[in-house]
């Protein structure tokens, strides 16, 4: 057992152990080329980011090009640390109907939490798989509802149809959603 | 009422207030006098029926109305009995001096100066009583009093150590911060002393400042070494470079918003985080979680249990001297990261647990995604066995380095890899099971010596039951809804919101004001990667938090650093950062 112990500390035994799974990995790499790099040249390659990502935040169209949204103000409530301001107005001449006059989010402050997707009762919110938004100014950085329009069209081209539909319960949202109930006569 | 509670009374009569077991879980709460604080702690520690060796936290809570303003909590833990007792004492606003009891736990000393710091409450005899998270000379006040604003006092632009860069510079600083005629005064010294003058040999210990600025020390963390020759002889860790008042944060916020804040607590494992503080919330609202969400819950924590370790393994194995270990251990990390991404869209950052259950379901691709892992894992496992189980540059470098015997872990209030390194097989998951870690098989890796080689024998081994309680829970996992079914506290699902009026009712009330919770204090702990992590909430019945406090283990791990580096060469204080597993912005909060 020592005479075991004696030529294994003169022979850096354990140290060629460890250098074996290196060297391995080496050949398997560079010579016989069987081996994946693991690592991307990342501002030329990119991982392909799965449609659950949460990136920038974009405000949403029908696919008559009216906006989701209803200004009813769940997203500024619900965010953690304030970054969403919403104003909104009645629809002209339809006086029951509300939509955001001026949404504002300041992404410098933003956790990309998702809470205010997750608040927004008509789906009029949704989180793009877009990230590389480092600014020189970070005043670029506060977005309007125009720039927020535009993530949401460049990033969702498909649009989900408005239904003109008065549910007896809910007065006058505009509703989009899938599987709703039929209106009763 | 529970035996311990009447024998407490029985023996401090005069001193015991009230004794009460409080809330759905009966906790053990008992009142007693400021004054009769350290012959009570003494008796708690000491007996053998009560054992309380462990002080998992002290806070103090404020309530400006009341006569005694400012209640300091002990919470105590028995790791022999396995209870828990949450002794309050109340001390009054014109004189709010308690006791120390750092004679009788070692680890009240940096716990009773995060109090004093951040409500103002003096420890008599304590031994080095200074502010710890807030800079020594601040002078604005205690931030966790209720009088003081949550935005803080002062703009940063009137703050006076900041630049500012509307108004000229001043002569002196434009000139150099050092005048001229101070510029190198050695070579002066060496200059004016005569020529025949032998070299005096000098024999002073020399004050050494470690960090903020060192890159092993895993965040923004400063210690002063006091050295003979390369031996430390004295280390004072100065905290708080991270500090960011989460804890004051979180009051202003409901209980729904403070989730993302926990993810940035302790960043590398924001899943741990997020569950213990879920938890916390539904044992103060009593709700039962789905059996599917249990178990998606235990393996998403065992997940991020396993991403921590590696972490820790490439950083301290990267900090000794390995650099081949961190690439690898970060390859397996990115696997599991990209499965956290496709689970709930980030990677760090991840906001996944709900209170009631979690946010999204696994889908079959994920589940073979990590079948697939956990096959090729302990292969992985075996190559850095292979580099380091018996490396002798590893081996010199670790063992026998930081020594701490399990009582000293204990009375210090260690928890994690670093209790059980020492011996002690103490973990939260098999002391209070929760989640299903009741419902697998799984053991609990002990070391020997105590020393940093022990702590990492006993990661490498806690992965590898990791991957054992996942593979198991992924069979047993049943079907069923993800989230409890209560609309008071939960938000109904979507496609509930818009056909449902008592749905859409709901969904607002909790997304505009939040949910209200019964009067209460609550504390739950769950392990996490670096140890106990605990929540304690106070609840007034409003939907905001009236307290809320972070049981860090990085922070009380900080609390042993001076017991555990003294005797040790600089060099190993590298090695002591690494095996606490420190991660700062959980210590500083």
């Amino acid at each position: 057992m020592a005479v075991a112990q004696w030529v294994k500390t003169l022979t850096f035994y354990e140290i060629l152990v460890g250098m074996k799974a290196t060297i391995t990995v080496l050949i398997q790499r560079i010579i016989l080329r069987n081996r994946k790099a693991i690592t991307l040249q990342y501002p030329h390659e990119k991982r392909e980011l799965p449609g659950t990502y949460r990136g920038m935040i974009a405000l949403l169209r029908y696919d008559d090009g009216t906006d989701k949204c209803v200004g009813c103000d769940l997203c500024e409530s619900a965010c953690p640390s304030r970054v969403i301001t919403v104003i909104s107005s009645e629809v002209e001449g339809e006086p029951m109907k509300r939509y955001a006059k001026e949404y504002y989010m300041d992404m410098t402050r933003c956790l990309f939490c998702g809470l205010c997707v997750q608040a927004c009762p008509v789906d009029a919110l949704a989180m793009t798989t877009e990230y590389e938004w480092a600014k020189y100014n970070k005043r670029d950085l506060r977005l309007n509802k125009e720039q927020l329009l535009a993530l949401g069209d460049r990033n969702f081209p498909v649009r989900e149809k408005k239904l003109e539909f008065q549910h007896p319960n809910v007065a006058y949202f505009n509703i989009g959603h899938k599987n709703l109930p039929p209106k009763e006569s | 009422m529970n035996p311990l509670l009447t024998k407490l009374k029985d023996r401090f009569p005069d001193a015991v207030l009230a004794v009460r077991e409080e809330g759905p879980y009966k906790d053990l709460v008992a009142q007693v006098k400021p004054s009769a604080l350290p012959a009570i702690a003494r008796f708690l520690h000491d007996d053998p029926e009560t054992a309380f060796d462990m002080l998992s936290d002290i806070l103090s809570v404020d309530y400006p109305e009341d006569e005694d303003r400012f209640e300091v909590i002990y919470q105590l833990k028995s790791l022999p009995r396995n209870h828990r007792l949450r002794l309050k004492a109340r001390v009054p606003e014109d004189n709010p001096t308690i006791p120390t009891v750092t004679s009788v736990w070692k680890g009240a000393n940096f716990l009773e100066r995060e109090v004093y710091d951040l409500m103002g409450i003096t420890f008599a005899g304590h031994p080095d009583l200074r502010r710890i998270l807030l800079p020594e000379d601040y002078e604005e006040g205690h931030p966790l009093r209720k009088d003081f604003p949550a935005e803080g006092r002062g703009w940063r632009s009137t703050f006076p150590f900041l630049p500012r860069l509307d108004e000229p510079a001043s002569p002196a600083v434009a000139a150099g911060e050092i005048p001229e005629e101070q510029h190198r005064p050695f070579l002066k010294e060496a200059e004016g002393l005569p020529e025949d003058a032998q070299p005096v040999r000098r024999q002073e210990e020399l004050l050494l400042n470690m960090g903020p600025q060192h890159p092993a020390t895993h965040g923004v963390l400063r210690v002063v070494l006091e050295l003979e020759g390369e031996r430390i002889v004295k280390a004072t860790p100065d905290l708080g470079y991270l500090h960011r008042g989460v804890e004051k944060l979180c009051e202003g916020l409901t209980y729904q918003q403070i989730i993302p804040h926990t993810d940035r607590l302790d960043y590398v494992c924001s899943m741990t985080n997020n569950y213990a503080y879920v938890r916390a919330v539904e044992k103060l609202l009593n709700i039962t979680v789905p059996p599917r969400a249990e178990y998606i819950r235990t393996i998403v924590a065992e997940m991020q249990r396993i991403i921590g370790h590696l972490f820790w393994l490439g950083t301290q194995a990267l900090d000794i001297g390995a650099m081949t270990v961190f690439f690898w251990t970060f390859r397996e990390r990115e696997v599991l990261l990209d499965l956290f991404e496709k689970l709930c869209g980030a990677r760090l950052t991840l906001n996944y647990y709900r209170i009631g259950g979690v946010d999204s379901d696994f889908t079959p691709d994920l589940v073979q995604r990590l079948h697939a892992f956990l096959d090729t894992f302990p292969d992985h496992l075996r190559e850095y066995d292979d580099l380091l189980l018996t490396n002798r540059i590893w081996l010199a470098r670790t063992k026998n380095i930081a020594v701490i015997s399990a009582e000293d872990a204990i009375n210090f209030g260690c928890t994690g890899p670093v209790l059980r390194g020492s011996g002690v097989a103490y973990d939260v998951r098999k002391a209070e099971p929760y989640g299903a870690y009741d419902k697998v098989e799984w053991e609990v890796p002990i070391g020997k010596n105590g020393d940093t080689y022990d702590r990492y024998w006993v990661r490498l081994e806690e992965m590898r039951q990791s991957a054992k309680i996942i593979r198991q829970c992924l069979q047993l996992l049943p079907d069923g809804p993800i989230i409890a079914d209560v609309p008071q506290v939960i938000p109904p699902p979507k496609q509930k919101v818009m056909r449902d009026m008592e749905s859409l009712i709901h969904h607002f009330i909790i997304f505009t004001q939040g949910f209200k919770p019964p009067k209460g204090e609550t504390y739950c702990a769950s392990e996490a990667p670096k140890g106990e992590l605990g929540f304690f909430i106070v609840s007034d019945g409003e939907p905001k938090p009236y307290r809320l406090k972070i049981r860090s283990p990085s922070f009380v791990h900080l609390g042993a650093f001076d017991h555990m580096a003294r005797g040790y060469l600089i060099a190993d204080t590298v090695t002591i950062f690494g095996t606490y597993d420190i991660v700062m912005g959980e210590c500083d909060r």
